[in-house]
């Protein structure tokens, strides 16, 4: 038990080196964010803000449910005018 | 009746030492404080119940334990042993990770740096102890507060120590509500605890997903030995914000964590065999882990009050303490320690950004230690 270990080992290098690096990766880091919001004004055009539009084989699959939708709904208006008027 | 004889003889009853009870007591109490008192439950019961499965005296020659060749429990333990469950959880971690307030108060990071004095003045203290400066550093790294940190470097540098600091780990993270406030209170005047922050800015989407990967490439190109921990944490959290793998964070940080920490604790608990465990080696890494766990604190307290001769907007003192990583048992160390202060300051969500900082921390100083001392 003594100092000599530390020495012998280095051991307060280490612990210098070990700090400045944990200090600059984290400051590195706390800069990088302090500045995110810049790098995003120029990255706007890249990366726009709102959700990409779907992909065109979804919107197809959007409108073919839509006009699925629209025709179930015709025919259905269709058979009740029917039997509406059968019931009159 | 010769058979009974040799049965009998090779019964737990017949080969069990007073270092096997003390162990089995000690895993008993364990699951006692998860069930009781709350102490980090889904830790303290796999390993509770790991140290009483590794203390029943195995048969010689069956291979029953983790250290003999070819049994179910090694082949568990070599997760533990091989350092592949730690990265595993830090996955996980990842993936259930908010770095919004981090985002919104970049100075708070530097918190998160200022607590690893506490790993750096430990390994220092473990290499006056007479320690090799693996096992220092291995067993430096409990200040960073972090179980799969601390086991990830002391599977890479002092397998040997592994159980007991481990355990020391485990076992400080879970008593944070009991070390830290006296320390705190100790370093802050009933004024400075009663400093109010403003509240967090609204962090955008766009932020949230750029964010992993700079942090990641940042990290990493300095301190390359931080690779597989801040890699898979990082990629935890893009999965979890990237918007388009929900699913894949979800079992990251649901079912894959779960897992994970199952095996990860048993295993670590029943590699706490007396024969290896009890020994002053081990008594010397509990109280050198408690001196971490101060050292950490109190470090992180006192960088923000120096900060504060600095700053024009002052920070309460009391967020430094969650600098220690520990999540989120330190940020709400420092809600409640702050509550009792000021009824109305909430500082949770503050003290989240050293917090998160601290994790950061704790896997680059381990990263740093790993490529200075890897023989």
């Amino acid at each position: 038990m003594g100092w000599e270990n530390v020495w012998e080992s280095n051991g307060l290098g280490i612990a210098m080196t070990g700090l400045v690096i944990v200090f600059a990766a984290l400051t590195l880091i706390s800069v990088f964010i302090a500045l995110l919001p810049r790098i995003l004004l120029v990255l706007s055009a890249v990366l726009p803000a709102e959700p990409l539009p779907p992909a065109p084989s979804q919107r197809r699959k959007a409108a073919d449910e839509e006009e699925l939708v629209a025709a179930i709904g015709v025919a259905l208006h269709h058979r009740m005018s029917q039997q509406s008027a059968s019931t009159r | 009746m010769e058979i009974l004889e040799q049965f009998l003889r090779q019964t737990g009853y017949a080969n069990l030492t007073l270092g096997n009870a003390v162990m089995i007591v000690i895993g008993i109490a364990f699951i006692m404080l998860a069930i009781t008192k709350h102490y980090e439950p889904l830790l303290l019961v796999p390993i509770g119940m790991g140290i009483v499965v590794g203390n029943i005296p195995p048969i010689e020659g069956m291979g029953l334990s983790v250290y003999d060749q070819g049994s179910v429990l090694r082949y568990i333990y070599f997760g533990v042993e091989s350092g592949v469950f730690p990265p595993l959880i830090f996955l996980g971690i990842g993936a259930m990770t908010d770095f919004s307030t981090m985002l919104s108060n970049p100075k708070l990071v530097l918190l998160g740096a200022a607590a690893q004095v506490g790993v750096f003045l430990t390994m220092l203290g473990a290499l006056y102890l007479n320690f090799s400066p693996q096992q220092s550093a291995a067993v430096g790294i409990i200040g960073g507060a972090d179980g799969p940190t601390a086991i990830f470097l002391s599977a890479k540098l002092a397998p040997e120590l592994l159980g007991a600091i481990a355990i020391a780990a485990y076992s400080y993270m879970a008593l944070v509500p009991v070390i830290q406030p006296p320390i705190m209170k100790l370093l802050t005047s009933p004024a400075e605890r009663r400093i109010r922050m403003r509240p967090p800015r609204k962090v955008t989407k766009r932020e949230r997903m750029i964010f992993p990967v700079a942090a990641f490439l940042i990290c990493t190109l300095l301190a390359p030995g931080a690779l597989v921990l801040i890699g898979m944490l990082f990629f935890g959290n893009l999965l979890k914000e990237s918007g388009v793998t929900e699913r894949l964070a979800e079992s990251a940080r649901t079912a894959m964590i779960d897992i994970v920490t199952i095996l990860l604790g048993f295993a670590v608990g029943a590699s706490t065999q007396a024969q290896t465990f009890l020994q002053p080696q081990s008594l010397q890494i509990f109280a050198l882990g408690a001196a971490a766990f101060a050292i950490a604190t109190a470090g992180g307290v006192l960088f923000a009050k120096l900060m504060n001769l600095f700053l024009h907007e002052k920070i309460n003192p009391l967020i430094g303490a969650a600098g220690v990583s520990a999540v989120p048992d330190s940020a709400r160390v420092v809600q409640m320690v702050g509550l009792e202060a000021d009824p109305d300051n909430h500082l949770l969500m503050h003290a989240m950004a050293p917090n998160v900082a601290g994790v950061l921390g704790s896997a680059v100083a381990a990263g740093v230690l790993w490529s200075v001392l890897a023989q």
